[in-house]
């Protein structure tokens, strides 16, 4: 494990019991991530990607191996101290945006932050409204998900995931339920906080979007098969296109 | 062969969510079966109308007497007197007769045997249209003068006490002393007006002054299209004019109409309304529960329904689809509702025929008739539609692309969390209203059934007879019929302690006044009434009765020694508050007869009246040996391996030879007298249970089930908070805090209402304003339903928790 690394993990197995089969989700998974970097997660469908992100966000128990977030082994925490890491160093973006119907915009942003007993009413609003405000989504606090449309639901969602100030963004393919346009602007979104200093990691199959990452990694039936820059990428469909 | 495949989905479905499917039947039958039970007894109970032609125009008349005591009784006993000037002037009635009801004691050569009978107008007896099986009816009256000396009877006395004696008719029956021509042998099952087995011919005092003589019950056919609420108002129109004449007599009194149905029941005004309003609410409850767990089902099925309506498939097509499956569950539902009646209806007949010595009106029926069928089927067609209406409302309006989209949590759950919410508030508001109600029911007719007597009951064992018979005119003639009898009884081994009473606990004869001997009379305020029982030196003794102050009676007490009573110590304490009662005088006015009386004991107390909640009623106890009246009980204590139906044998051997003119009836424990006293509140309480216990498990699943569901619906919302650093206690929490908000619309708008609608008029509810354990009872039913909350919630919830959150999060 290097000093410098937010997350570390060594030798991540999951395994998935069901009805006397095991799926070997992942598979010795040995991988680090350093504070500030944009990592995009690769591979095909099935391969894994999901099961890893969860895994990296708590989400998920690993069957076997060691997780380390910020020198801290949070694999072994019980599960009101894993709790407390998900709601203070984890910011996450699921596909399918995950917003609570019944609450409204700054309910839903507000969410995380109400876990934290050392906050006050006024502070929290003033952070809702900055998450809101980076999202462009601040003139729609009252409506309801079910009033918005598949971009605006993912904003909130990301404005959820920054109200905390996490140590590190997990994106499962953020863009997957959107239409271009809209996937455009939130990539755009999350690169600019990359540039703000975020760590993130993200799943997506789309290889316009891994291209904003710094590195790419790409998953094979569970286990990494690729580790590489994008730079080398982008060499290589510049190559392609020209 | 669509009809075929529909089916074949549709029960596989079923087949595919047994809890789900056998909860939603459960629910059915429960409501269905209650609301059956109910209804077929309450229209036994009011307005079934009678077997005979146009019968149901036959009414009978009511008086509700205000002003005495706290409740509104309503009685159906009419002097001869306003009889009379009632059938005279009134206009409404194709028919308007009257009985005199009573017991008569069969007499010939070889036994004797009590049957009830009824002194009737022949005009009625005629009405009824149903020829006699042999001979003829009675003569129509004409000027009132009756046919004397004449008798018809029923087929089964004629079959059972008379050996079906082909040459029956015109031969001589003695009954009850005196010696009648039978004239005529009435149908098989036919018993009029209730369960009467004799008749004879009604004889009236023309010239009777009001308020005096034997007491009738009036019936009458109303004419063609004259409505109840238009003979009432006549009626009252009459009484106005009774009252003016005989304001004492007649004020306060208000006259009803009611079917004829409700002749024979003695429940309280407002209880066949408050049993229907009950049943009522448990079948609203059904109804809602049906349609949550219907809606329960087709929730889990809008990924299916998206998908068919992206197929092509109407919503008039979505609709008969699930329209089909809640007919499956409902007809099956009917039919096992049916299966129960056929099991419930026999066993509450049964309770009920115990509880009244077998005399049930002749149109009480036990069984599954097409009358109740028919409601059955309507009511399941309702409850059909109603709940399944709701489900498709809901099924037109969710917006197959969102529920296709499904990948998109959150899009529709607003919709969906406010149906929950609504669910589960009227859910959890209607089962408080009903539980409380039923637990008040049950707490009324349990106290009335756990009564205390004051007595000892073990062992004891009672049996009637009566001396009204020309042998048995004088005193002495009684008392020596007394005295061998008792006599006779103790000789023979097996029976101790005999005694005798002219009233056993539970009841009260004579209505007599009184007054305190030097005490001021305003003559403005009536008399306080008293209720005179004679009873045997020993009986008190002999039924474990305390003396407090005074003596018992003694060989003494006799005809020409001082007149004197025993009097309970509640009675004592409310006539001389301060002073010892003993040896202080009373004047004792029964029969217009005037007597002084001198009180020489105080004794602990005997409940002589059926409902404890009534209060006893002011009691002169008085030795039969310084007067002797002709109707008596006697008690005697069985030795311990001696039974009832050994007592039963000897008495009636010891009967026949003592007289065998007079026989010896209804021969019991006394525990079951007194149980049989309680005129069916036993069974009443049996039907409460019943009621309650269907209502409680009827409660239970629903509430369960909808906040079960409430919960569970919201697995992937514990898993988006789980994700979001949400601590496990702090999910449970929020559940608790929701359950809080539920049961606090449980409080306002189920138990309150409740509470007030019991505590308002509890008399409703059998003649109680006995309350106090209303603050418990709710507190009960709260707890109850803060406990099953709590399940509901943590099942679920836990069982979300269990998960990891990534799984929560995938959940549908
Ligand atoms: N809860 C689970 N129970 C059993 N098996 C699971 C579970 N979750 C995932 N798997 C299995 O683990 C493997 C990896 O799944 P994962 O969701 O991580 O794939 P993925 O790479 O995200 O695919 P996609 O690109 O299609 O989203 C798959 O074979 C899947 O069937
Ligand atoms: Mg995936």
């Amino acid at each position: 494990m290097s000093k410098e690394s937010l997350i570390s993990l060594e030798g991540i197995q999951k395994i998935f019991y069901t009805d006397e089969i095991e799926t070997w989700a992942l598979d010795e998974i040995h991988l680090d991530v350093k504070q500030g970097e944009y990592l995009s997660i690769a591979g095909p469908s099935g391969c894994g990607k999901s099961t890893l992100l969860s895994v990296m966000g708590l989400l998920n128990s690993s069957t076997e191996g060691k997780y380390f977030l910020a020198g801290e082994d949070v694999a072994s925490l019980n599960s009101t101290a894993q709790a407390r890491v998900r709601n203070r160093q984890i910011g996450f973006i699921f596909q399918a945006f995950n917003l609570i119907g019944d609450m409204n915009v700054f309910e839903n942003v507000e969410l995380p932050l109400t876990y934290r007993k050392e906050l006050k009413r006024k502070e929290r609003k003033a952070k809702v409204q900055e998450a809101l405000e980076k999202v462009d989504m601040a003139h729609r606090l009252n409506h309801f998900p079910s009033q918005l449309s598949g971009g605006q639901q993912q904003r909130v969602a990301i404005a959820r995931a920054l109200t905390g100030d996490p140590k590190v963004l997990l994106a499962d393919e953020p863009t997957g339920n959107l239409d271009s346009k809209n996937a455009q602007i939130v990539m755009d979104l999350l690169g600019d906080l990359h540039k703000q200093g975020s760590t993130i990691c993200m799943v997506t199959h789309d290889p316009r979007s891994a291209l904003q990452a710094e590195r790419q990694i790409t998953l094979f039936d569970g286990k990494i098969v690729d580790d590489q820059p994008t730079a080398n990428l982008r060499v290589d469909s510049e190559a392609l296109v020209s | 062969m669509k009809i075929y495949s529909d089916l074949a989905f549709s029960l596989r479905l079923l087949r595919n969510t047994p809890v789900l499917t056998v909860m939603t039947v459960i629910v059915i039958v429960l409501g269905l079966s209650l609301y059956l039970a109910s209804y077929s007894l309450v229209k036994m109970l009011s307005d079934k109308p009678m077997p005979f032609p146009s019968g149901d125009r036959y009414v009978t008349l009511k008086t509700i007497n205000s002003g005495i005591g706290d409740f509104d009784f309503s009685s159906n006993a009419y002097d001869q007197f306003t009889y009379q000037r009632l059938k005279n002037r009134s206009e409404n009635y194709a028919h308007l007769g009257a009985y005199r009801s009573d017991s008569f004691v069969l007499s010939d050569e070889e036994y004797s045997k009590r049957v009830v009978g009824a002194s009737i107008s022949a005009e009625l007896f005629s009405a009824l249209s149903i020829e006699p099986l042999l001979g003829r009816l009675f003569e129509r009256d004409i000027d009132n003068s009756a046919e004397d000396g004449v008798v018809i009877i029923s087929y089964s006395v004629w079959q059972d006490y008379y050996a079906g004696n082909m040459d029956i008719i015109g031969e001589v029956a003695e009954i009850d002393g005196r010696f009648l021509n039978v004239i005529g042998v009435m149908p098989e099952d036919f018993r009029f007006p209730t369960s009467h087995e004799v008749w004879f011919p009604l004889q009236l005092d023309q010239a009777i002054e009001p308020g005096r003589g034997f007491q009738l019950t009036v019936i009458g056919v109303l004419n063609p299209g004259v409505t109840h609420a238009a003979a009432e108002l006549e009626l009252n129109a009459l009484l106005a004019e009774l009252t003016s004449e005989n304001p004492e007599l007649y004020s306060g009194r208000t006259e009803l109409v009611r079917p004829y149905a409700s002749s024979a029941s003695t429940v309280t005004l407002g209880f066949n309304e408050a049993l229907t309003f009950i049943t009522l609410i448990i079948l609203m409850l059904g109804v809602l529960n049906l349609s949550s767990l219907l809606l329960i089902r087709s929730i889990s099925r809008e990924q299916e329904m998206a998908v068919r309506s992206s197929l092509g498939a109407s919503n008039l097509q979505l609709a008969k689809q699930l329209l089909f499956e809640s007919f499956l569950i409902c007809s099956g539902g009917l039919i096992l509702s049916f299966v129960a009646l056929a099991v419930l209806l026999p066993w509450l007949g049964l309770q009920l025929e115990n509880g009244q010595n077998g005399n049930l009106p002749f149109w009480y029926e036990f069984k599954l008739t097409s009358q109740v069928v028919l409601t059955g089927c309507l009511c399941t067609l309702a409850i059909w539609m109603a709940s399944s209406s709701v489900v498709i409302y809901r099924v037109c309006r969710t917006d197959s692309n969102r529920a296709l989209l499904g990948a998109t949590k959150g899009g529709d759950a607003l919709s969906r969390a406010l149906v929950t919410r609504f669910t589960v508030g009227v859910e959890v508001i209607l089962s408080c209203f009903l539980l409380v109600l039923c637990g008040a029911a049950i707490y009324f007719t349990s106290q009335i059934t756990n009564t205390d007597y004051g007595v000892r009951t073990e062992q004891v064992i009672s049996a009637n007879f009566s001396l009204e018979h020309p042998d048995y005119e004088t005193d002495e003639a009684k008392l020596l019929y007394l005295e061998n009898t008792q006599q006779s009884i103790t000789e023979s081994a097996g029976v101790t302690n005999v005694a005798y009473t002219t009233s056993l606990p539970s009841s009260t004869g004579l209505i007599g006044n009184y007054f305190i001997e030097g005490r001021n009379v305003d003559v403005n305020v009536p008399l306080p009434s008293q209720w005179p029982i004679w009873v045997s030196e020993n009986y008190f003794h002999a039924l474990d009765v305390e003396l407090i102050h005074g003596r018992f009676f003694t060989d003494s007490d006799n005809a020409r020694s001082e007149s004197v009573i025993i009097i309970d110590e509640v009675l004592a304490k409310k006539l001389w508050p301060d002073t010892s009662a003993i040896g202080k005088r009373v004047v004792s006015i029964v029969d217009e007869r005037e007597q002084i009386v001198t009180v020489v004991g105080v004794i602990s107390g005997i409940l002589q009246t059926p409902n404890v909640n009534v209060g006893n009623p002011d009691v002169f106890y008085r030795p039969l040996t310084q007067d002797t009246p002709a109707r008596f009980s006697l008690v005697a204590t069985l030795q311990q391996n001696y039974s009832e139906s050994d007592f039963s044998q000897t008495m009636r051997r010891i009967a026949n030879q003592v007289d065998r003119n007079i026989p010896v009836e209804n021969v019991q424990m006394l525990k079951s007298y007194l149980i049989k006293n309680q005129g069916g509140y036993g069974s009443i309480a049996d039907l409460f249970l019943l009621f309650s216990i269907g209502t409680l498990l009827l409660a239970t699943i629903g509430v369960y089930s909808v906040v079960a569901r409430s919960v569970s619906e919201r697995t992937s919302e514990i898993g988006i908070r789980r994700a979001l650093g949400s601590t496990n206690q702090r999910i449970f929490f929020k559940f608790l805090k929701q359950s809080i908000r539920y049961l606090a619309a449980g409080i306002v708008l189920g138990i309150a209402p409740a509470a007030f609608i019991v505590g308002a008029d509890p008399s409703v509810f059998l003649m109680s304003d006995n309350i106090i354990f209303l603050p418990q009872l709710c507190l009960l039913v709260l707890l109850f339903m803060a406990f099953l909350f709590t399940l509901a919630s943590y099942v679920p919830a836990r069982k979300a928790i269990l998960l990891e959150p990534a799984d929560a999060l995938r959940y549908e």
